[in-house]
């Protein structure tokens, strides 16, 4: 019998090399080798992107050494990873690791501390301000890279522990208008549908994405299903032609900031022609406008409609007016077409009102509730979703994503976690009010000294808003200022302003619930322990809550055992939600510990495996009791937006105003920023990867290869890209894939002359707050020739000592 | 020609059943990378630099891997982590349905060519 290689690995266990000769075409001789030892191979997620690939980490002694694709993955089919997922193990040993609590001392240098002396100033200084400045002034900043378990404690311990709705997450920088979208358009965040769509899609329209490197194994389904079925349409809208337009039949180019007229051009082809479904926009769709209140007429949108000819969009947006007729056809006139978007949406002065035009397209054309049919907004992060979205673990919500205003539900949660009883709060009460969006949290935040910052203290996870803030010089003196502690596992510009660093255990050596773009819950075990001193979040936010006086309200506070407090609070979430659409009630960490593919919410109870549709009978469980989530849905309703009143989707009259800072002669061009293949946002664990980090060692500015031959700036060249708010020095990198007056610059590099935040524009979209990080007006000079590029920048265990960036 | 193959395969299991994972042999990349791109040297027609083995790049830029976005580095490495060839264990990283099928003496390129992958004419696909 001939040995697989499966079977001769278990078989030696020990195999530490299988080496054999290949044939090359070029008859060369090739020799694979196989080297890594694992002695075991742990599951759970990657560590990045909102793609939400599960994987198995390799597992020698303490040590994690290797990385592969789940091959039973409902994410990444067939178990495929980026170069991101296969290598980001390498990031648990590095040396820079953080592994002792520092606390600055008066001359501004960190000092090792031990935790009780870390938790016992954050303590002192915690129930000072809320003593002396009210409880609003002490804040929670989080991230959608927290597990689902840590990011409840935390959202629990502030609404129902200290009465303030202080909490506010980088989700806001990245998800907000997709959440807004959702609600104000079908009555409820998250999408109806999942990745399965993407294989039963007759078209995809991909808008304000880079899927190919921004999610690169959503992409590589996309190029599969393409691959194997050439009649699939793939429209891809976005100012660049990235490599994700190089499997388009259609690329339409578009200034940044203007495709909500290429959005109701679409609708106004669409009807035109006749391309719309009638039956369903009258069954499911309801004309309106502005917040949605006041219901206008079909013929009212027709009208309003009149303006986008194809022609007034291609001056405005610079798409080519066929094209735009084009794209309504191959939109309507599939059998199921699939929306996806990402920042380029979101990340925008009107936000909102762009993912509420998508919304219009599908449900004017019916695109909802049938296999491959979907408005699908893609996130940013592996836990936006699960941990923040659904969580509630935003200034104006609470968990099951509903408003902290609905009175009903504040009331339930308030009971739930019986405020009354156990808050620190004279009120004994959750705040009514919202607390503050993450840019006006940061504006507010400074010293005692400074009377016009309410904020005082702000305590921030895994994210870093000293790098990731647009206009991030407006922020960085009040974080400074105030009482801020970070809690990361490496060294960060936020770090730098931090007044205590408390070390973090990475996911793999904590475990917990990762919850993806397409609502699926998975969890990933605890493989290795946690270097030095680092401890998980959960356990910080349990000792802070004991020390606030608040064991009680947070019930495994007392807890040591990582895994069961994980357990704790997953349970605690999942009674909280039962009740809701977001309802995980089924997905009982015993069922979450034995899959190997996790769970899709609603969910309600064990039996039930997930849903892949929502807002479908037979396929969504919300159709059988809706009662129990407080709906109501006629029994002969086989789609029903049931968090809509009477099941109708809102289309919404939306102009196509120009809210984004223009360009003027003094900062003629547009600047948008985004992500590339290798990095990941501010490169603290990309940039520590020797393969990614070689891969994009620093950021560049992309420049129109007609643009640059008028300013006389070649490949290589030094040139400064200013805005009024700050400058960077990029090298420039000449393309003839974007449109003339567009420049690009990735996001994710640390050189303080390379952080392209501090150029960003710092308007937000003023129903989400979400920044308008795609749309900024700058100007570009030459500074030099090319020169050498002190790439792989990474603030150091030194720098944090210092005030300002290098 | 076969003899200096044949001793470079012996040569490298021994050393290799000799390591840790720790301690993989290392291979220099034969000049300075200095985070410049591979397609300085690699790409057919770039003139920057020493023109070298153009054809893997060739066949690459026309392969699925390249669609998405699976570059030089992801198989070979970079400067401090450089292999000439690529190993099983990273193509098991995405690949590992198809590596657990193969036998003990079979590597991916026994049936792909190199850098485009398309299986080779004349083999039996194992991974069925
Ligand atoms: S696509 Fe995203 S989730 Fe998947 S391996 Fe790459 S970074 Fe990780």
């Amino acid at each position: 019998m001939e040995l697989s290689r499966r079977n001769f690995i278990k078989s030696t266990l020990a195999a530490s090399a299988a080496v054999a000769a290949g044939i090359s075409t070029n008859s060369s001789a090739v020799a694979q080798t196989q080297e890594v030892v694992v002695e075991r191979w742990v599951k759970g997620v990657c560590r990045l992107c909102g793609t939400g690939c599960s994987v198995y980490v390799g597992v020698k002694g303490n040590r994690l050494v290797a990385m592969k694709g789940n091959v039973e993955s409902m994410t990444n089919t067939r178990g495929y990873l980026c170069v991101k997922g296969m290598n980001i193990w390498k990031v648990a040993h590095h040396p820079d690791r953080l592994t002792k609590p520092l606390i600055r001392d008066g001359k501004g240098v960190l000092r090792p501390a031990s935790w009780d002396q870390a938790l016992t100033l954050i303590e002192k200084k915690f129930k000072e301000y809320h003593k002396k400045y009210g409880y609003d002034s002490v804040a929670y900043y989080g991230s959608g890279q927290c597990t689902t378990e840590e990011s409840y404690t935390f959202n629990k311990l502030w609404k129902g522990g200290f009465g303030s709705n202080m909490v506010d997450g980088n989700p806001r920088l990245c998800m907000a208008s997709a959440v807004a979208g959702y609600m104000s358009s079908l009555g409820s965040d998250e999408p109806a549908g999942a990745y399965a769509d993407i294989e039963k899609s007759k078209t995809i329209f991909l808008v304000g994405s880079n899927l190919s490197e921004a999610h690169p194994i959503l992409f590589r389904r996309v190029t599969r299903h393409k691959k194997d079925n050439p009649d699939v349409k793939i429209i891809v809208c976005e100012p660049r032609k990235t490599l994700t337009s190089s499997v388009a039949d259609l690329w339409m180019p578009s200034l940044p900031g203007t495709d909500l007229a290429i959005f109701n051009g679409m609708a106004r082809e669409i009807i035109k022609n006749g391309w719309y479904d009638k039956e369903y926009v009258k069954t499911l769709g309801r004309v309106t406008t502005g917040d949605g209140s006041k219901e206008l007429t079909w013929d009212d949108y027709v009208k309003h409609l009149e303006k986008y000819t194809p022609q007034y969009v291609e001056k405005k947006t610079g798409c080519p007016a066929a094209d735009v007729k084009n794209a309504a056809k191959m939109f309507a006139q599939s059998d199921a077409t699939l929306s996806m978007w990402c920042m380029g949406l979101n990340q925008r002065a009107n936000g909102v009102w762009a993912n509420n035009l998508i919304h219009n397209l599908h449900i004017i054309t019916g695109n909802y509730g049938k296999p491959g049919a979907d408005a699908f907004s893609l996130t940013g992060q592996p836990n936006a979703c699960g941990g923040v979205r659904e969580t509630g673990s935003l200034a104006h919500l609470l968990p099951g994503a509903r408003p902290v205003a609905n009175k009903k539900w504040r009331e339930f949660v308030e009971g739930y976690w019986n405020v009354q009883k156990y808050s620190i709060n004279p009120s004994k009460a959750i705040n009514p009010k919202p607390g503050m969006h993450a840019v006006k949290l940061f504006s507010s935040l400074g010293g005692e000294k400074d009377k016009t910052k309410p904020v005082k203290a702000v305590i921030m996870s895994t994210t870093n808003p000293a790098q990731t803030l647009p206009n991030v010089n407006k922020f960085i003196g009040g974080m400074q200022d105030a009482f801020t502690v970070v809690i990361d596992i490496f060294p960060t510009r936020t770090a730098q302003c931090a007044s205590v660093v408390l070390p973090a255990a990475f996911i793999y050596e904590k475990g917990g619930v990762f919850g993806c773009s397409e609502r699926r819950s998975f969890l990933t075990d605890k493989a290795v322990n946690a270097p030095g001193e680092a401890k998980a979040d959960i356990w910080i936010a349990a000792q802070i809550a004991k020390r606030m006086g608040l064991t009680k309200l947070i019930g495994w506070a007392n807890e040591t055992n990582i895994d069961r407090m994980n357990e704790l609070a997953w349970n605690d979430y999942i009674g909280c939600t039962a009740n809701t659409e977001k309802t995980l009630k089924g997905a009982t960490y015993k069922r979450l510990k034995e899959s190997t593919v996790g769970v899709q919410w609603p969910c309600p109870d064990e039996k039930n495996p997930g849903t892949y549709k929502r807002y479908v009978r037979g396929m969504d469980p919300i159709f059988d009791n809706p009662k129990r989530y407080g709906y109501t849905i006629p029994d002969d309703a086989k789609e029903f937006f049931y968090a809509r009143p009477h099941g109708k989707a809102n289309i919404f009259l939306r102009d196509d105003p120009d809210n984004s800072e223009q360009t003027s002669k003094a900062y003629p061009f547009i600047m948008t920023t985004g992500r590339v293949l290798e990095q990941w946002h501010t490169g603290s664990m990309t940039m520590r990867i020797p393969e990614t980090a070689a891969a994009h060692p620093h950021s560049f500015v992309e420049i129109n290869e007609k643009d640059a031959n008028r300013l006389k700036i070649k490949n290589g060249d030094i040139v400064k890209v200013e805005s009024i708010r700050g400058s960077n020095i990029l090298p420039a990198k000449i393309v003839n894939n974007t449109l003339e007056g567009v420049i690009f610059v990735p996001m994710h590099d640390q050189k303080a002359d390379r952080m392209v935040n501090f150029i960003c524009s710092d308007i937000v979209d003023p129903i989400s707050a979400e920044p308008d990080y795609k749309v900024s007006a700058v100007k570009i000079t030459k500074v030099s020739g090319p020169k050498k590029i002190d790439g792989r920048y990474l603030v150091t265990r030194e720098e944090m000592n210092k005030k300002s960036f290098s | 020609m076969k003899h200096i193959f044949l001793s470079t395969t012996i040569l490298i299991i021994v050393t290799l059943f000799a390591v840790s994972v720790n301690a993989i042999e290392k291979s220099e990349h034969p000049v300075p990378i200095d985070d410049k791109s591979c397609a300085t040297c690699h790409e057919k027609g770039s003139t920057d630099e020493m023109q070298a083995a153009p054809e893997a790049y060739t066949q690459w830029d026309t392969s699925l891997h390249k669609l998405n976005g699976v570059s030089c580095i992801t198989c070979h490495g970079e400067e401090s982590t450089f292999k000439p060839q690529s190993t099983i264990s990273t193509c098991a990283s995405c690949h590992s349905i198809e590596v657990d099928s193969m036998k003990t003496t079979e590597t991916c390129a026994s049936c792909h060519q190199v850098h485009t992958f398309r299986p080779l004419k004349g083999f039996k696909s194992p991974h069925d």
